[in-house]
């Protein structure tokens, strides 16, 4: 199979997945073709998209890749859908997702330090959309869960992948009662 | 009218004085509140007519005599409430600009938010056939037990089948041929009409009627008219024979 026709079942299978697929995914599914080689596909074809001016662009997302429209277009799309306008998340519950996007694992004593009040509904709100989950309990007085995101947020907020969150200007010290000091790789 | 008092260092409007004393303007030491209180029952004698106007120095009187109290009081309390606010002021500035940060990011992210929701993919779920093998290739992850009830929640939104009680069945084709059978040989011929009684219901009739049926086919029975338009009979094949 030359390229030009491995960039076409690149596009195809990107087409027929509504949520984001992984290189591997892709390779597996295209004898004979390397995850390099599937990424190499994917930057020719949104060079070639941008360049001739099409409607779609392929994202990478949660980790795998998908197939969306081009901005512009969406005052049409979500015309022609007949789709409210995007369900935004409150002032609250984003800031209580930025503490744990960024502190993860956290517990929910910790996220109410840094933001000086409760979060109990932000929370809530966040787990029931989806955005983050318990992802374990700290070995402390009263195991208290502790909460990481989900691929679901990474979906959300189009993020390749924890890497992507914006950086914090100034890496944040330590809690000083944070004994056991996350390995805080998605500050870096 | 306002309440005038005088002490010894203090001439003025009485709510002025709480308020100084409050935020130590004035040393409430140097204040003789039995001053304050004759001064109160000499007016109070004094006038004796407005009750209104009598009353509203009395809350402003009680909280300087408290304010006064408390100052009298030993401070064993002042180091625990200070223990209660360990935070100094570089740590309090510290989490401010903490704060401040994620308030920043989060700014950042409601606008990540945005920007996602204008592009538009094919409506998910429409994925041909999710292959479980690759998918935990691709990393896969625990499910919370949160999930599991939110999945559950939704089977159970979308179970249909209506609930209902399965009841034993009071009449069988197989209990209805032993009846007819029976009856066949006890009466040899019956009218069709006998055997199907309107007082019956539906569901005995429909089995009845099947029973007869299979009594006709195994040529136990037969069905005839002696004459046109007349009743139809069932007689015992072995007893027309």
């Amino acid at each position: 199979m030359d390229d030009a026709q491995a960039k076409r079942i690149v596009e195809a299978l990107l087409f027929v997945f509504g949520e984001p697929v992984g290189l591997k995914r892709l390779a597996d599914a295209m004898d004979g073709c390397t995850v390099p080689q599937v990424r190499q596909y994917i930057e020719t074809l949104n060079q070639e998209y941008a360049s001739s001016g099409r409607a779609f662009q392929i994202q990478e997302v949660a980790g795998g890749y998908q197939l969306v429209t081009d901005i512009q277009l969406a005052p049409w799309i979500r015309k022609a859908l007949a789709s409210p306008k995007p369900d935004s998340v409150s002032k609250g519950a984003l800031e209580t997702l930025a503490i744990i996007a960024y502190r993860q694992p956290i517990t929910k004593a910790e996220m109410e330090a840094i933001r000086g009040v409760d979060v109990t509904a932000a929370l809530d709100t966040l787990v029931e959309r989806r955005f983050v989950r318990v992802t374990g309990r700290k070995e402390s007085a009263g195991r208290p869960f502790l909460y990481g995101t989900t691929s679901e947020f990474l979906h959300h907020f189009g993020l390749g992948s924890l890497e992507a969150l914006p950086p914090m200007e100034h890496p944040t010290l330590l809690e000083p009662t944070e004994a056991d000091a996350e390995p805080s790789t998605q500050q870096q | 009218m306002r309440y005038e008092v005088s002490a010894d260092i203090y001439e003025g409007p009485l709510p002025l004085l709480v308020e100084l004393a409050k935020q130590h303007l004035i040393d409430i030491f140097l204040i003789k509140l039995v001053d304050l209180t004759t001064q109160y029952l000499a007016a109070v004698k004094a006038s004796g007519v407005d009750l209104n106007q009598l009353a509203e120095p009395l809350p402003l009187l009680g909280s300087l005599i408290a304010l006064k109290a408390r100052s009298l009081l030993p401070r064993p309390d002042q180091p625990a409430e200070e223990d209660e606010v360990p935070i100094s002021l570089e740590e309090l500035e510290r989490r401010l600009k903490e704060y401040e940060q994620f308030k920043t990011v989060a700014q950042l992210l409601a606008e990540l938010h945005a920007l996602q929701h204008q592009h538009f993919t094919r409506a998910p779920g429409e994925e041909p056939q999710a292959q479980p093998s690759t998918e935990a290739q691709a990393g896969s992850f625990d499910v919370s037990i949160a999930e599991l009830m939110g999945a559950f929640a939704k089977v159970l939104e979308r179970a249909s089948a209506a609930v209902y009680e399965v009841q034993a069945e009071p009449w069988t084709v197989e209990m209805k041929v032993q009846e007819l059978r029976v009856l066949l040989t006890v009466r040899q011929q019956v009218r069709l009409l006998e055997l199907l009684t309107p007082d019956k219901s539906k569901l005995e009739l429909v089995v009845t009627f099947l029973a007869l049926l299979e009594l006709i086919r195994q040529r136990v029975a037969r069905a005839f008219q002696e004459r046109a338009f007349g009743d139809i009979l069932v007689a015992c094949r072995d007893a027309a024979a």
